[in-house]
């Protein structure tokens, strides 16, 4: 079915954003089906849309320091390596006898209190890179340390199980000015936006259904293009393709939650739009930046896990508002934790193990993973007691529900992180 | 000089014409318009590249108004906390102003320059040792930074390496300023190899420690200022600094930073490593294997001449390997490239308000100037592509050209944040026939033409406008803004 067939009258067609019409001849047939499911979720493949499982993926950048988001008060390893950082136990906020949270973090402690939250310890990879490109490279392609992969776990992911949506665009969608490496796949690199207002072309003619004709014709891809040309083209036609639907969703969803005034808030509130607008993508990204925290460390630290809490917090009200809290799982890592001793500047060095959360309906709240040893370290950082790639074989498996061997290439271990 | 790779004859089957004379102009410059391409065509390849090439150091020039941040220090310190608060705003304030203009000072620059290949190698080299804003504060370590790298823009790898050592706004944005002696801080020594010199695998985290213990005490005059350091200087501190042994690469002696930037240049990676960043940048943004073995030439020839960069520069702008059939349009511009390009094609010299808003813009396409995503700079290529920043580049080139709404004169174009512009003026080329209005178009902005089915629908489109008697400029401008929002002006 020709998208423009929805399309009744000539005002319809014009609030439903012109590029959608401006591309009907090129869509691909997965993305036309797509398209109309948003409109009509009894049409969408799976026929039951508000079953389809979701994945929130939250990279905080920069290396977040583990040991001073979730604090082992009582450690006194932890003092004598932390003499002017560390957290005393009259500061945290007490999750039981030996551990508690940032004192900037009530949003999370929140969550915790609640049973949307649980928090991972130990999470790393054997032989540690303390590079932040590398080690990052790491985890978004789900590589041994000594492994060099092309494309990203999330995009491996597209590939084996999102099957007839692989050409396509809308299986995945960022928030933000990159598009992560951990999509990166071998059909499509999924969409980026940063706000739906700003995602569409806009013509400049008094007769513009004529230009967006035009505008539509020369983004067409072509024969003997250079391959440079080609993925422009190709990245041309998924922004044609998902901009009508973008802001066709935006417009309907007004949030009843106020989301605070950051960035990374906001970011997270346009993923919601997308997710009570049924956009069909299965995983979503966004990014909080950061946290390498060389140096003066206290105050800046404890303000972007405020960001990252508070925004976290505001989403999974507006999720539970919609009635889509149980769909959705998030997860949040970080490249690396930081070195278990302070530096000579009030600030962390790069290290090796760190945390990562799991928030959301589907998981299952509490401390999971072993606890590292603070004395029994590898050059001064703590030893990983969970595999990173565990953790994805347990989202990829138990909560979309696939064969995570050909996403991570080799078995993991999964664990018990989810209420499913 | 002998050169390493195969020198580029013209033929008569390829001469040296306009197409190869803008391909050098955009590469090593933003392109231009027909005046200075034309220029280079009759210089011929050696002496356009010479022309290119020929470019002094700045001297000295003014300090711009725009640095000028004023507080009385002892001020800030009395009053109430609603009065220390409020100044304290208004510093941040003229900080954040200082930016903004300073980025739009650059922007003018870049679009007026006679040399632009100076400003071309002081963005790469912003991009190579890149530095945040953000962190830094205040624009004046920010313009010394620039000021720094402008004058180095062709220097010996060397100098540079020692002078972004201790630049002020490096020191602040990799910590080192803080780096003691008996508990070092290793961000800016990881960097210096993995980012600036050598390559992420050749060197050991044991080297990391041992480099940070060697900086430890390059400092600044009055570091300890803390959010309130507006200009400072470089100091060494000799009570800070660890004199012990150390061992770098194999080096041992009681090195300090000025030795282990020896240690490194000595290091064969070094040079190969600066080579690679700089063929993407300049000649191919994805490397294949093919180009290896010109890049190991290319690098001899940077090791032997003392990291001098122009002969370097001269060896690749004249070979044959730059202007085979497959490196043109293949490179994606950065959003830099693009505007700049798209300004000076277009004759158009942005005033201060439009260059400020302009440079706004430049933010959400992903290359905010002086305030790169991380350390690592812009990964360049296909990482400027998503379908966010390809909308969004279309939509920067259609408010350059048709105005944003709110500004003077109205203009139909995108809303963009960061303020209003103006239409563009335009002067259509003189054309008889819609044919050749776009063969004229195609030649003086694509890299890359359109393909047949294209070519005529845009040909229908103008003269379609032409039936309507619209007139010459305006059809010009609705006809450009397409051709200007395609996958194929993203490339040169």
């Amino acid at each position: 079915m020709n998208p423009l067939d929805k399309v009744k009258t000539r005002r319809e067609f014009l609030q439903r954003g012109l590029t959608l019409a401006a591309a009907a001849a090129t869509v691909p047939t997965f993305v036309d089906r797509t398209a109309l499911a948003a409109d009509n979720p009894a049409t969408t493949p799976a026929g039951r849309p508000q079953a389809q499982p979701i994945l929130v993926i939250v990279q905080l950048a920069g290396g977040n320091d583990g040991l001073n988001t979730l604090v082992p008060y009582t450690d006194e390893a932890y003092h004598r390596a932390r003499p002017t950082l560390g957290l005393k136990a009259e500061q945290v906020l007490k999750i039981d006898d030996q551990w508690g949270l940032h004192p900037q973090l009530p949003a999370l402690k929140g969550l915790y209190d609640q049973g949307l939250l649980g928090i991972v310890r130990g999470v790393g990879y054997p032989n540690p890179d303390r590079s932040h490109f590398r080690s990052m490279e790491i985890w978004e392609t789900a590589a041994d340390s000594n492994q060099y992969l092309r494309h990203g776990w999330v995009g491996r992911y597209f590939d084996n199980h999102c099957v007839g949506a692989a050409e396509g665009s809308l299986v995945g969608l960022a928030v933000g000015r990159q598009a992560p490496q951990a999509f990166g796949n071998s059909h499509s690199l999924g969409v980026s936006l940063q706000r739906p207002d700003t995602y569409r072309w806009r013509p400049s003619a008094r007769d513009y259904v004529r230009q967006v004709e035009l505008f539509k014709a020369l983004a067409e891809p072509t024969t003997g293009a250079n391959p440079t040309l080609d993925f422009l083209q190709r990245t041309a036609l998924n922004a044609n393709v998902s901009s009508a639907q973008v802001i066709d969703l935006a417009l309907k969803y007004r949030s009843s939650v106020s989301y605070p005034d950051t960035e990374f808030a906001q970011d997270l509130k346009v993923i919601a739009q997308m997710i009570a607008g049924n956009l069909g993508s299965r995983v979503y990204y966004a990014s909080h930046g950061g946290f390498d925290t060389h140096a003066q460390q206290a105050k800046q630290h404890g303000d972007l896990l405020e960001t990252f809490a508070t925004g976290l917090e505001a989403f999974l009200k507006d999720l539970a508002a919609q009635g889509n809290r149980e769909r959705v799982l998030v997860i949040a890592f970080s490249e690396f934790g930081r070195r278990v001793a302070e530096n000579g500047s009030d600030g962390t060095d790069h290290g090796a193990a760190g945390l990562l959360f799991t928030a959301g309906g589907p998981a299952r709240p509490g401390l999971h993973g072993g606890a590292p040893s603070l004395t029994d370290l590898e050059r001064g950082d703590l030893k990983h007691t969970v595999d990173f790639r565990s953790v994805y074989a347990t989202a990829l498996q138990q909560w979309l529900r696939c064969d995570p061997l050909p996403v991570l290439g080799k078995a993991f271990p999964t664990l018990d992180l989810l209420r499913v | 000089m002998a050169t390493v790779l195969t020198l580029f004859q013209p033929t008569r089957t390829r001469p040296w014409d306009r197409r190869l004379a803008r391909h050098l102009l955009e590469r090593a410059g933003f392109g231009g318009g027909v005046a200075e391409v034309d220029e280079l065509v009759a210089l011929g390849p050696r002496e356009a590249v010479q022309k290119l090439l020929r470019f002094d150091p700045p001297g000295d020039e003014p300090q711009p108004e725009f640095l000028k941040i004023e507080y009385d220090w002892a001020e800030l310190r009395q009053g109430t906390e609603r009065e220390r608060q409020l100044r304290l705003l208004d510093i941040l304030r003229q900080r954040r102003q200082g930016m903004n203009s300073l980025k739009a000072w650059w922007l003018q620059r870049m679009v007026a320059t006679p040399t632009p290949l100076q400003e071309k190698l002081t963005l790469f080299w912003h991009g190579h040792f890149a530095t945040e804003a953000q962190k830094v504060k205040g624009p004046n370590m920010m313009y010394g930074q620039h000021q720094l790298l402008r004058r180095l823009a062709k220097a010996p790898f060397r100098d540079l390496l020692l002078g972004i050592s201790k630049d002020p706004a490096m020191l602040i944005y990799l910590d080192n300023h803080l780096n003691v002696r008996g508990r070092p801080n290793e961000n800016y020594a990881r960097e210096l190899m993995e980012l600036f010199s050598l390559g992420i695998g050749h060197y050991t985290e044991q080297d990391v420690s041992e480099v940070a213990r060697a900086f430890t005490g390059w400092t600044l005059l009055g570091a300890r200022g803390g959010q309130f350091l507006e200009q400072a200087e470089f100091l060494f501190n000799p009570r800070n600094h660890d004199d012990g042994s150390k061992t770098v690469l194999g080096a041992t002696g009681n090195l300090n930073g000025e030795q282990v930037i020896d240690v490194l240049l000595q290091q064969p990676a070094c040079a190969p490593f600066l080579v690679r960043k700089l063929w993407r940048f300049f000649v191919h943004d994805e490397l294949d294997p093919t180009e290896e073995a010109d890049l190991t030439k290319v690098a001899n020839v940077f090791r032997a001449c003392g990291y001098q960069l122009e002969p370097v520069l001269e060896t690749v702008f004249l070979s044959e390997q730059f202007y085979a059939e497959r490196r043109i349009g293949a490179h994606i511009k950065s959003p830099c490239e693009l505007v700049v390009g798209t300004l000076r094609k277009l004759g158009l010299q942005p005033t201060v308000e439009q260059a400020t808003v302009v440079a706004t813009m430049l933010r959400g396409v992903g290359q905010d100037l002086f305030d790169p995503p991380n350390v690592a700079g812009w990964a360049g290529g296909r990482e400027w592509i998503n379908t966010s920043t390809l909308l969004q580049r279309y939509n920067f080139i259609g408010a350059l050209l048709t105005g944003s709404p709110g500004g003077p004169r109205g203009g139909q174009g995108p809303r963009q944040r960061g303020g209003a512009l103006p239409p563009a003026p335009l002067q259509p080329p003189a054309a008889k026939t819609a044919a050749e209005l776009v063969a004229t178009l195609e030649e003086q902005y694509l890299a890359v033409g359109l393909d047949t089915a294209q070519r005529r629908a845009l040909t229908a489109f103008v003269e379609e406008l032409q039936r309507q008697r619209t007139p010459a400029t305006e059809t010009c401008r609705q006809a450009l803004h397409v051709l200007l929002s395609t996958p194929n002006y993203q490339v040169c």
